[in-house]
């Protein structure tokens, strides 16, 4: 079970801590790269291969950084494929740039760089998925140093060379995969654990609606129609202005109910709403709670919110105005993301786009 | 009117489940990172045990055959710094000692070793070693968070290799990596709360909106309740009243008007309380039916709407006779058919007349008995409505409830 969630689904927030590491990881791997090609230049004879394998690495790492933002959370599948395909490909550049000449095969940066940028992944992948395909990457990155340790003509078996590049790789694709694997373990019982506090929260806000709703029914029915019902009780019989009177508290009473059957959450927390097919209604509670989070960031902007059929879906449109504070933190960015999968995020356009499919229809 | 809201349990039901606060947080990324070192640790230890073995096989005296015992007091220094807690200072001394006297003995081999020796101190067996001890010196950190054992483990690794490396003559080598990883995670390390802490100051909000929402959710769910409840209590005796001839109030009446006024002061608290039907709910519907004037024929399974679970059978049970009194109010016949399907996790009801009927796309925006007492029951407990109807030809509604609990 641990071994296929991911730490980002269970907790958005972490994902955002993660988000400087894939910039930490990746400058690391970058000043690898240059440090150990400096060090080591004279086992390189070609300049453009080696050149490739730099853009490459670059390629890697836009990969990671993109794929670790807030606004295009989560980190899916295929970008971590994408590391691992552009990483080998890189891995093969580099060894085809020292083809013959690569005399230290440690000093070989593409696969050190390749495992940095799998270390990141374990903040946001499943350890299942990092293994598979940190193992397959192992064994293609063992592949091309004994081919290139053939080539150099090293005196040691070409294995001791494959586990000098693939080895680190592995290692590095097992540690973010405990490093997942725990994550997700913890959080799953944190949630067990807490499961029954928070449904004593829910029990007392329960509670507290119930109580002030009683109220408020109180006094709209102990306004008018509760003595008035009374007193036909004690009288015992009607009258045609008593049929009048009926038929007035009636209509009032129908007037107040139909307007709070109207109410619309997303009013209260947005300028303005054009909501005419009463699409509002359709959004989950996670949802909702993730709107009015982004709602409340921005509440010191006049917002507006539009929904309308998309597709087969529903499409929520939020739209703020320049100035007056408060903006979509990379936290807000996350859940809404989280919650919305696929939501276009343009905070510097000030709108998000949020799909969604409707509840219970 | 806007849509009636849907259940309020659900596998995406806000319940604040996904809002992971921050001390849990740094407790969990801790254990995380810990065990995620100890995994790299291990697996980078294995690899080399199995170089070593391979070379031991494939070039016989290439390197010295006992190397690979030596990993073994090293792995399990990995395993005592991740699982031993706490870690006394004796603990410490051991572990650091344990880590010295290892790479004391790799040292000795390296330098035995044709395969090792030309690399002097940076020979690949003696980088990755250090590249574990710093790992075990981070692990095994209680009290700086791995930032001082990071710097240790390299300084106890390294000072080991350079010590013994003077004695027995193995060339010095500035090496590089260990030193990289030390200071990187040191630096990890040293900056991980505050990247947390950046990431984790929209907790309180989130948590805020999730409160707030669910206190809203709730509101709607009981306020739509009690809009249904009243609507079939004061505003049906409200309308009843409004249409009587005048007249004395027979004892029928009195009771009706007592019950309305009774229940709509207790509203809020009526959805626990699961209304008594001595004789059935068919028996009831029947009752109901009769006292507007209308002959009810029932067929079908209908014991299943005595047996269904709350609050599906409450939902069900009031807006069935909400049906009925708009029959008897509405279609100016005197029959109307009730048909009862039970099957493994559902029931289904359809109630039938052939009266006037009515064009349900015209139902004036403020009549709530279609859409409140009838369609927001059943879809607030996860069933469906459904009302075939045009003027002349009657008028079908058709009830579907979960029936599983």
């Amino acid at each position: 079970m641990a071994l296929r969630h991911t730490p980002q689904q269970l907790d958005p927030l972490g994902g955002v801590t993660a988000q400087s590491f894939a910039w930490i990881f990746t400058f690391g791997a970058v000043a690898t790269a240059v440090g150990l090609t400096v060090g080591h230049r004279e086992e390189y004879r070609s300049l453009p291969l080696l050149l490739v394998a730099f853009a490459l690495l670059g390629a890697v790492g836009a990969v990671t950084v993109l794929a670790a933002r807030p606004r295009r959370a989560p980190f899916t599948w295929r970008s971590a494929l994408a590391i691992h395909l552009l990483g080998l490909a890189a891995v093969g550049f580099e060894a085809a740039a020292q083809w013959g000449t690569d005399t230290a095969v440690r000093s070989d940066w593409a696969p050190l760089a390749l495992a940095l940028f799998v270390m990141v992944t374990g903040c946001f992948r499943p350890a299942v998925e990092i293994l598979a395909f940190a193992g397959a990457s192992a064994v293609v990155v063992a592949a091309v140093t004994m081919a290139g340790a053939e080539a150099a003509g090293l005196p040691l078996p070409g294995i001791v060379y494959a586990g000098l590049t693939a080895g680190p790789l592995l290692a590095a694709g097992s540690g973010a995969a405990a490093f997942s694997a725990t994550l997700v373990r913890r959080l799953l019982r944190w949630r067990t654990q807490t499961e029954g506090v928070r449904l004593t929260a829910a029990e007392s806000i329960r509670a507290r609606v119930r109580d002030d709703l009683r109220d408020e029914r109180l006094s709209l029915v102990e306004g008018e129609v509760g003595p008035f019902l009374r007193e036909l009780l004690v009288r015992g019989e009607t009258d045609a202005a008593a049929a009048g009177r009926a038929r007035e508290l009636g209509e009032a009473l129908r007037r107040a109910l139909v307007a709070e059957a109207d109410e619309v959450w997303l009013e209260d927390l947005v300028a303005e709403l054009h909501d005419p097919a009463g699409l509002a209604s359709r959004m989950d509670e996670t949802q909702r709670a993730a709107v009015e989070a982004a709602c409340a960031a921005l509440s010191r902007r006049r917002t507006s919110a539009t929904l309308e059929r998309a597709g087969g879906g529903i499409r929520l449109t939020l739209r703020w105005q320049r100035g007056g504070g408060g903006r979509l933190g990379p936290e807000v960015q996350a859940v809404l993301r989280s919650v919305f999968p696929g939501s276009r995020i343009r905070p510097g356009s000030r709108f998000v786009e949020l799909d969604f499919e409707p509840d219970g229809g | 009117m806007t849509p009636a809201p849907t259940p309020e349990q659900g596998p995406a039901a806000a319940d604040g489940a996904w809002i992971f606060p921050l001390r849990e947080a740094t407790v969990t990324t801790r254990a995380a990172l810990v065990t995620g070192a100890t995994a790299l640790s291990l697996v980078l230890l294995g690899v080399l045990a199995t170089l070593s073995v391979i070379l031991c096989v494939t070039r016989p005296g290439s390197i010295v055959w006992w190397v690979p015992l030596v990993l073994l007091p090293l792995a399990g220094c990995c395993v005592a710094a991740w699982r031993w807690e706490p870690i006394p200072v004796g603990g410490y001394v051991a572990i650091g000692v344990v880590v010295a006297a290892s790479l004391v003995a790799l040292t000795v081999g390296a330098a035995g070793s044709p395969a090792q020796a030309p690399a002097g101190t940076a020979s690949f067996l003696l980088s990755m070693t250090t590249n574990v001890a710093v790992l075990i010196g981070a692990t095994s950190d209680r009290w700086t968070g791995g930032i001082a054992g990071a710097l240790g483990g390299y300084a106890v690794g390294e000072g080991a290799i350079v010590v013994t490396a003077a004695i027995v003559g193995l060339p010095y080598r500035l090496d590089l990596p260990p030193i990289a990883i030390a200071v990187g995670v040191a630096v990890g390390y040293a900056f991980f709360p505050l990247a947390r802490r950046r990431a984790r100051r929209g907790t309180a909000l989130l948590d805020d909106a999730d409160r707030r929402t669910r206190a809203r959710r709730l509101r709607e769910l009981e306020g739509r309740e009690s809009i249904a409840l009243l609507h079939d209590t004061l505003l049906g005796e409200l309308a009843a009243l409004a249409r009587r001839d005048p007249g004395p109030l027979t004892e029928a009446d009195r009771v009706r008007l007592a019950t309305s006024l009774e229940s709509s002061a207790m509203l809020p608290l009526l959805r626990d309380k699961t209304e008594p039907t001595p004789d059935g709910v068919a028996a009831r519907l029947v009752a109901i039916g009769a006292a507007g004037g209308i002959r009810l024929r029932l067929e079908g399974d209908l014991a299943a709407l005595d047996t269904m679970p709350e609050p599906a059978g409450a939902a069900l049970r009031s807006a069935l006779e909400q049906c009925v009194v708009n029959v008897a109010r509405h279609s100016g016949v005197a029959e109307a058919w009730l048909a009862v399907a039970a099957s493994p996790g559902r029931v289904d009801v359809t109630l039938v007349d052939e009266g006037v009927g009515f064009d349900p796309d015209a139902v004036p925006h403020d009549r709530l008995g279609l859409s409140e007492s009838v369609h927001g029951r059943i879809e607030r407990c996860g069933g469906s409505a459904r009302v075939w109807s045009s003027p002349g030809a009657g008028t079908s509604v058709h009830l579907s409830v979960p029936a599983g609990g």
